[in-house]
């Protein structure tokens, strides 16, 4: 299996002191905490740093941890050797909060034992019972799907306590019924999808958060939906009736003449449905006509030469 | 590996109008009812308005609760220091949500 460096994953020396590795811990964990960060593997990240930390904080393990991969070289296939930890005793009763579940294979064959959750040693004399954990996982969907409602398969891996004792992780999939309305950052509680509980204890509870995908035509923020408008300078110094798409099909929309770049037209409740429903914002943006031929060059220098019209006059220039 | 479907489990959205106890509270979120009443005191929850002697909650109060919870415990931060996170966490997605609504202007070009 991959040798994991405890000290690179905190970028420390390996001579580092013990406060160099807290306060390296602690900058990392508040970055990536996933609860802070929007990267995509900053829960990995931040769960590789609290393994890292774990071995590294305790002076008994960090020996261990060092000794063991004095002679180790990147790239080498890693195996503990057997025995490997004799000459050091492990005191106390494990871990302190961490949870041992969310470590690494790495980690297992260099620590595992103290857990106490190999297979000899959960042989169910005991009954243990807990809760399941809460799962917490996005779910992306269509900007349409909050218009329309929606169906979605997710496909979860969790991990799970068979009846040895083992922890496996067993994949798992849900239909969910996204329902109309829904807004971005809502989220969706599925009593009991959680992690299945121990012994007696129940299972846990899953929480989806949505989210939205990139709609290539509008945006969104809360209940609202922004559509950039095009038009053309004469329809915006004219009026214009102009055929606009909203998300629940397409409007007549009535720019006022003397409209100017980037005012913005409000449609009423064209947003995302709810009581009360969402608006839609037009955006509106004057696009020229590219002067590239012959005629309309012509055309734009008839203009300059017969409308009066300096629109720098308030620069002071 | 093994692979099992569920079926279509019973879905709950946490919305903002719906009511929840608080005992209902500290039992999804599994803390006591006095965590939650620190919580309370700091401004991260607050009780829906009610003439009621009873503290409700609204169903989305239980994320924020868990948010909470967990920067408490991964972090080490106190309570006001959880107070703080939540708020700044808030005005960021905020101004995130705003920045990508607004037009998108494209990027600057040299000009001399």
């Amino acid at each position: 299996m991959e040798y994991k460096d405890y000290y690179k994953i905190l970028g420390v020396e390996r001579s580092a002191t013990q406060d160099e590795i807290k306060r390296a811990y602690r900058k990392l964990a508040r970055t990536y905490h996933p609860d802070v960060s929007k990267e995509a593997d900053a829960e990995t990240k931040f769960k590789e740093a609290g393994e890292a930390y774990e071995v590294l904080k305790d002076p008994e393990k960090r020996a261990a941890y060092d000794e063991l991969g004095a002679n180790w070289q990147q790239g080498q296939d890693f195996r503990a050797p057997p025995n490997w930890d004799a000459g050091f005793e492990f005191r106390g009763g494990g871990y302190t909060e961490a949870d041992p579940s969310q470590f690494s294979d790495f980690f297992d064959s260099l620590f595992g034992g103290a857990r106490g959750g190999r297979s000899g040693q959960f042989t169910g004399a005991r009954e243990f019972h807990a809760q399941g954990q809460d799962h917490h996982a996005k779910v992306v969907i269509d900007l349409q799907d909050a218009f329309d409602g929606a169906k979605r398969t997710i496909t979860l891996r969790a991990p799970e306590v068979d009846d040895e004792g083992h922890v496996i992780v067993k994949d798992r999939t849900l239909s969910v019924t996204i329902p109309k309305g829904v807004r971005e950052g809502q989220h969706i509680r599925l009593a009991g999808q959680g992690s299945p509980g121990m012994g007696r204890g129940k299972a846990g509870d899953l929480y989806l958060e949505v989210r939205f995908a990139p709609d290539p035509l509008y945006r969104v923020e809360g209940k609202d939906v922004y559509l950039d408008l095009p038009v053309a300078p004469w329809e915006a110094a004219l009026g214009a009736s102009v055929k606009t798409p909203t998300p629940t099909g397409p409007v007549m929309l009535k720019i006022p003449p003397g409209t100017t770049q980037g005012r913005t037209m409000r449609l009423k409740g064209r947003g995302i449905p709810g009581s009360p429903a969402g608006d839609m914002h037009a955006v509106i943006k004057i696009v020229l006509p590219p002067a590239d031929n012959e005629k309309a060059k012509e055309l734009y220098q008839q203009m300059e030469r017969e409308m009066p019209f300096d629109p720098r006059a308030g620069l002071g220039v | 590996m093994a692979t099992r479907d569920a079926p279509t489990p019973a879905i709950e959205i946490l919305e903002d109008s719906d009511e929840i106890t608080l005992a209902e509270l500290s039992r999804t979120c599994r803390i006591h009812a006095e965590w939650v009443v620190e919580l309370v005191e700091e401004g991260v929850v607050e009780p829906l308005p009610s003439g009621r002697s009873q503290w409700r909650f609204s169903s989305a109060s239980i994320v924020r609760v868990q948010k909470a919870q967990r920067l408490h415990r991964d972090l080490g931060l106190n309570m006001p220091g959880v107070a703080l996170a939540l708020q700044l966490l808030d005005r960021i997605e905020e101004l995130e949500a705003h920045l990508r609504a607004r037009s998108q202007t494209p990027p600057p070009e040299d000009a001399e």
